[in-house]
């Protein structure tokens, strides 16, 4: 057997099982995070290319499997990404099932982070892209709309993602001619301005950000944030592991410093948005648009190469996301909506929410003895280090941004007990899952070097760590 | 028929198809005209490729017409511009815009893609259309077909860059994928009253 058929192919082929159960919510959500785990505890057991013996009988699997002449390859190196994305997976199943049982969001969430595992394994590496707009189209029957809401963010989220396909491909193309012929210093140039491009509509670099915000605010909580925690996750990823395959276009230097401006400009342009939202799930799409910039940050300073550091950068993002997502779910479960007035006295309405949502808001805005304040203070570090002040201060302006945003979150939700309506029911499940939440938001934010040591010893038996 | 006329043939008939979907506001002419579009563009890729392999594009296009068809229960179903005279002229305007600037820029461009200067005008051209379909109506499902006229513009460009039979698959699933998300919205999602 081949690691690409059993863990892109099997769940692809359960996913569309999932999908057909859909009479049947609860039980295709429990099926679908069973499938999320096994395949998650599969890549963190089983080694790529080594030999196995099951009752006598010899089980080795594979790492490369050839599909129309292309070559799906997963080797150990790409475990860390299927147990990463299908925890992802099996997260946000969990909190749909709690909390909005969706008929046929485990099929498609299951098939969506089995292609996007599939666009890490393709080789040539280019055709990720196709991979990845499968995974769109198959998110896009999820983005049922708020009920008090009107607008077509899910076309603007197809049109952008689409229109990085002819992009990535011709870059593709491109890249091929350049590793024929590396001193064509012109179709160098143009292959660098395509992957640009390409990979800006996808990682909605500024200015392609309009979709973020539009579908934060209009999409139900629970598969919004399930989209845009698996989604930016995964073509990090991808992006992390073309900048390894494709190295010689960081030897120019142009692309460290692309990256950079490019993460500052979305933390500033999120960041100042941010402290004029009135709306919590426009604040939250600003929030994510806000990471992906620091994402870029790492990508420039750490050279690209190293996808240790983004996974435990996604790490503290994605716990925040977790709980932010998980209150979210609880406010929307009540039918409270998200705009600031309806927010208004909500620490007395629904403390563990309200301060689920705050403590969730800090970390991603760095705050101290919160998960995001340990990898925020490394990257203005590196930065410091490197001798970028103008950097530096560029990124106080995003934070402070993104700071003011989150106090006047805080003054709606402080507001008096009189001006807040009824308090809204908390079920047991609720309240642990925030209170979990927002404990481990703190341990990791108290003790950031224990935790991202476990981790980083954990990753590293995925050969992450270079030597 | 030698090539050449052929290739002008096919060429007048994206150019006719393309601006007609632009300029209708009749959705039966429209889903016609999208299938010619396709038509042009089977005829212009079997000039790179063998017919069999060319023949997909049209298939699955095709198919794709075959389903946003089906999914519109109505005719003209919130579907017209409703910008009288002077809104035909501007999307007329436009499209020549458009026109002007691959045109100008289509050269350029041939200097490092080596698919010659006509194939890189013709996909270049869809493409445009396709991108001021998206951009002058709020229309899903203008949307739609504009985003399946930009994959197809490109298709046009790649199939002198590469045969692969992986790719070919993958833009034909895609193309459907497009056609049966645009058929889901217009049957669940209640377009809102726009002014285009």
């Amino acid at each position: 057997m081949t690691s690409a058929f059993l863990w892109v192919f099997v769940p692809l082929g359960l996913g569309l099982v999932l999908v057909s159960l859909h009479r049947f919510a609860r039980i295709s959500m429990t099926i679908g995070i069973a499938v999320c785990l096994l395949l998650a505890l599969s890549a963190m057991a089983i080694e790529v290319d080594r030999t196995y013996f099951w009752g006598g009988i010899p089980v080795k699997l594979t790492s490369e499997m050839v599909l129309l002449g292309r070559t799906l390859a997963l080797e150990n190196t790409d475990r860390a990404a299927v147990l990463f994305l299908n925890l992802i997976c099996a997260f946000w199943l969990l909190i749909g099932l709690l909390f909005d049982p969706i008929p046929s969001f485990a099929g498609y969430g299951v098939s969506m982070a089995a292609l996007l595992i599939g666009a890490v394994a393709v080789q040539p590496f280019l055709f990720a892209a196709l991979f990845v707009i499968m995974a769109v189209l198959i998110s896009l029957p999820l983005l049922i709309r708020l009920p008090d809401r009107q607008g077509r963010a899910e076309v603007y989220y197809l049109i952008f993602m689409t229109l990085s396909l002819p992009f990535l491909l011709l870059a593709g193309w491109a890249a091929d001619g350049v590793e024929a012929n590396p001193l064509d210093a012109q179709m160098f140039s143009y292959t660098l301005v395509l992957f640009a491009i390409g990979f800006s509509l996808l990682l909605a670099a500024f200015p392609f950000v309009v979709w973020v915000p539009k579908i934060a605010s209009q999409v139900r909580p629970v598969r919004v944030f399930f989209l845009l925690s698996l989604m930016p996750s995964a073509f990090f990823l991808i992006f992390q592991h073309f900048l390894r395959n494709y190295a010689w276009l960081g030897s120019s230097g142009m692309l460290s410093n692309a990256l950079s401006f490019s993460g500052l400009v979305l933390i500033v342009f999120s960041g100042v948005w941010s402290a004029f939202q009135d709306d919590l799930g426009r604040l939250f799409g600003f929030a994510v648009l806000f990471e992906n910039g620091f994402a870029f940050l790492a990508l420039s300073v750490s050279g690209g190469v190293h996808s240790i550091g983004l996974i435990l950068l996604f790490f503290g993002r994605l716990i925040g996301f977790a709980v932010w997502g998980a209150a979210a779910a609880v406010l929307s479960h009540h039918g409270t909506s998200f705009h600031f007035d309806a927010l208004k006295g909500l620490l007395h309405r629904s403390p563990a929410a309200a301060i689920g949502i705050l403590s969730a808001y800090f970390s991603v805005g760095g705050l101290p003895l919160l998960a995001g304040f340990s990898t925020r203070m490394f990257l203005v570090e590196t930065l410091a280090v490197n001798g970028s002040l103008n950097s530096g201060l560029w990124l106080l302006v995003g934070q402070i941004g993104f700071l003011v945003g989150g106090l006047r979150l805080f003054s709606a939700f402080l507001k008096k007990k009189e001006m807040a309506g009824e308090p809204l029911p908390t079920a047991w499940f609720e309240l642990l899952l925030l209170g979990l939440g927002v404990i481990v938001l703190l341990i990791v934010g108290i003790f950031p070097s224990q935790f991202f040591g476990l981790l980083t010893n954990f990753l590293a038996q995925f050969q992450y760590l270079p030597g | 028929m030698n090539g050449l006329n052929w290739t002008n043939l096919a060429f007048l008939l994206l150019i006719g198809a393309s601006l007609a979907m632009l300029l209708t506001e009749n959705w039966r002419l429209f889903i016609a005209c999208l299938a010619l579009q396709y038509l042009a563009v089977f005829a212009l890729i079997s000039l790179q490729w063998s017919i069999g392999l060319a023949a997909v594009k049209l298939v699955v296009g095709w198919m794709s017409c075959a389903i946003l068809g089906a999914s519109q229960p109505r005719n003209e179903l919130l579907f017209s511009y409703r910008a009288g005279t002077a809104g035909l002229l501007f999307r007329f305007l436009s499209a020549l815009v458009v026109w002007l600037l691959v045109f100008s820029f289509a050269p350029g461009a041939a200097d490092w893609l080596p698919v010659g200067n006509e194939v890189l005008f013709q996909g270049l051209l869809l493409a445009g259309m396709g991108l001021l379909q998206i951009a002058l109506s709020t229309r899903r499902i203008r949307s739609v077909v504009g985003l399946l006229s930009i994959i197809s513009g490109f298709e046009i460009i790649y199939a002198a860059l590469s045969d692969s039979v992986l790719v070919t698959g993958l833009l034909g699933s895609l193309t459907l994928g497009i056609a049966l998300i645009g058929a889901w919205w217009m049957h669940f999602l209640p377009e809102e009253e726009m002014s285009a």
